[in-house]
């Protein structure tokens, strides 16, 4: 299921736009959900979404020749040998989506970013004394982005407020909503 | 009867995997992108399941399974889901005969997947009858003998599918035989280390006793409020925990998280939308008070849900036998989903599937509603009720 280096990066990859959506080219709305642990590329200008990110990260991909983007919805900083898809994971995530969108045509070293969510919005008393998910989330995206060679053009991160993204990868334009409408674009 | 944790998970696995081809299929006949955004196996006593199916009616498929597993698993959708998608592949379409092929068709797709991944997982040869088209109200939807013990345990796989055009939104209900399953799953006593099991046979006492948790907990807030509250549901469910968040949905909810400690360790919410936290917060401040959830119905909020917290972890430490303790409570304010996605992050650290036990409480005009939602430690929860004494689980009422 879903391992680094399958073309298919999560059970809602840009696939799905295809058969499906026979008219995709002509109807520049075309929206892709992401789920929590998934990730979906977009190489004709679809919308990407995904909602409710707490300390979870959105990593919003963009190789702005080619128009290729992707979206990774991750929950935790590195997979480190615990269990899951790499999507449920920053560095993980970001290697695979990375990769998947180089096999859509993006070139890996012309991809932008821009990162949203990663609140803490919940403060607990056990375990995890090196700073909160959000945070570490947060550090892990900027390392790995970095080692990609990946610059990052906006970020919207951490504060005690819920977070739900819609990607225009037809633009780059990410729009992050909070509870209650107020939304900001990076 | 023991089933091992890992094994459980992958068969949650594979039951996704099939909805999702289902929802593929569905979703090129449909010209819409078709997602499930969850898919949990809920584990019931017979007669809970009775209960909760009574009254709707239900089309579907039925499969027999000879070889590697045996007995017949039936795929059911709501008469109503089934006959608006059918509607809107075919406008005016929506008679008996479409309905019936596109629900065989979607049931053949689902099964078919879910039993093609059992039978590599397992490397055995399953063989498939042609599907049977059913159609029933309540659990005659299920084979014959299905349900004859009220008290026998019941595995129930439940996709919640949607689109992004939110009009469609349906559920995919998928009920193997429990005899086939357990044969397959299951063991006469405990595999690995503590923790690696679940006794199944004690599922129903603990779905029952978290059913009187939670009935403890709207007692409190009918108490705290004067308004009357019933339990109108209690499920427990396993579910990968990146579908967690999805369950909530992106509505914005109000009210109290908490942490717990002892055996099993883990965490639990307590979640209204905002319609019905400043109803019942307003119930507890004796004053008038701003519109919205302002400082004083924080604190409302906060002081009720420490007094249900405290009903509902009782009632699983007698049973349970153990000590559980409770956090102070955290007032939060936000989408559902985006609350519970921190509790996920921190279980998912351990775990890939966790059980999610959903209570909801509601008054009879259905004006307050509140979700009681409680996620512990898988291998914690296993091994506590590894310890129930059996006389607790024959103890159980059949209802």
């Amino acid at each position: 299921m879903g391992s680094l280096g399958e073309a298919t990066v999560s059970p809602t990859d840009s696939s799905r736009a295809g058969p499906s959506s026979p008219s995709a080219s002509d109807r520049s709305t075309t929206r892709l959900k992401v789920g929590l642990s998934e990730a979906a590329v977009a190489d004709d200008g679809e919308v990407l979404v995904t909602s409710g990110l707490g300390s979870c990260l959105g990593v919003a991909l963009r190789d702005p020749d080619s128009g290729v983007g992707g979206l990774l919805h991750a929950m935790l900083p590195i997979a480190d040998g615990r269990p899951g898809v790499p999507e449920k994971f920053v560095v993980d995530g970001v290697d695979a989506t990375i990769d998947a969108m180089a096999e859509a045509g993006a070139a890996p070293g012309a991809v932008r970013a821009k990162i949203a969510g990663a609140a803490e919005m919940i403060e607990f008393n056990a375990g995890g004394g090196d700073g909160s998910v959000g945070e570490r989330n947060v550090a892990a995206a900027e390392a790995i982005l970095s080692k990609r060679g990946v610059s990052v053009d906006g970020a919207d991160t951490g504060g005690d407020r819920g977070r739900s993204l819609r990607f225009d990868t037809a633009t780059g334009a990410l729009h992050v909503s909070y509870a209650g409408g107020e939304t900001i674009v990076l | 009867m023991y089933v091992d944790i890992q094994s459980l998970g992958e068969f949650s696995d594979l039951a996704s995997q099939g909805a999702d081809r289902a929802a593929d299929a569905l979703g090129q006949l449909a010209g819409a992108n078709v997602y499930v955004d969850v898919t949990d196996v809920t584990l019931m006593a017979a007669g809970d399941l009775r209960e909760s199916f009574a009254g709707r009616e239900f089309v579907g498929v039925e499969i027999g399974l000879q070889g590697g597993v045996t007995g017949q698993t039936v795929m059911a959708f709501e008469m109503d889901a089934a006959e608006s998608l059918v509607d809107r592949l075919m406008p005016g379409g929506g008679d008996g005969e479409f309905v019936r092929s596109g629900v065989t068709e979607a049931g053949n797709i689902m099964t078919s997947g879910f039993i093609d991944g059992w039978a590599d997982h397992l490397g055995v040869a399953i063989d498939m009858t042609p599907p049977a088209y059913v159609r029933a109200t309540g659990t005659d939807i299920l084979p014959d003998g299905a349900l004859d013990d009220d008290r026998q345990g019941v595995f129930m796989f439940e996709s919640q599918v949607s689109s992004m055009d939110e009009e469609l939104e349906f559920a995919i209900y998928m009920l193997p035989e429990y005899a086939g399953l357990t044969d397959m799953l299951g063991y006469d006593g405990p595999v690995g280390e503590a923790g690696d099991a679940v006794p199944v046979n004690k599922l129903p006492t603990f779905n029952r006793m978290t059913e009187q948790g939670a009935a403890a907990a709207a007692d409190n807030i009918t108490m705290m409020t004067g308004t009357e509250t019933d339990v109108d549901v209690s499920r427990l469910r396993f579910v990968p925990v990146q579908d967690v968040p999805a369950e909530l949905g992106s509505e914005t909810v109000a009210g109290t998280v908490f942490e717990l400690h002892g055996d099993p360790s883990g965490y639990l919410a307590i979640l209204f939308d905002e319609a019905s936290a400043e109803e019942v917060a307003g119930g507890m401040i004796p004053t008038e008070t701003e519109p919205g959830i302002g400082d004083m119905e924080k604190g409302a909020l906060r002081e009720l849900g420490n007094i249900m917290t405290s009903g509902f972890i009782d009632g699983w430490a007698n049973v349970l036998g153990t000590s559980i303790e409770h956090t102070p409570p955290q007032f939060v304010h936000d989408m559902g989903s985006a609350v519970m996605s921190p509790l996920v992050s921190r279980l998912g650290q351990t775990q890939d599937h966790a059980f999610i036990i959903d209570s909801t409480v509601r008054t009879p005009d259905g004006n307050v509603r509140c979700d009681i939602y409680a996620l512990p430690d898988q291998r914690e929860l296993a091994a506590a009720l590894d310890r129930i004494e059996p006389a607790a689980t024959d103890g159980g009422l059949p209802r």
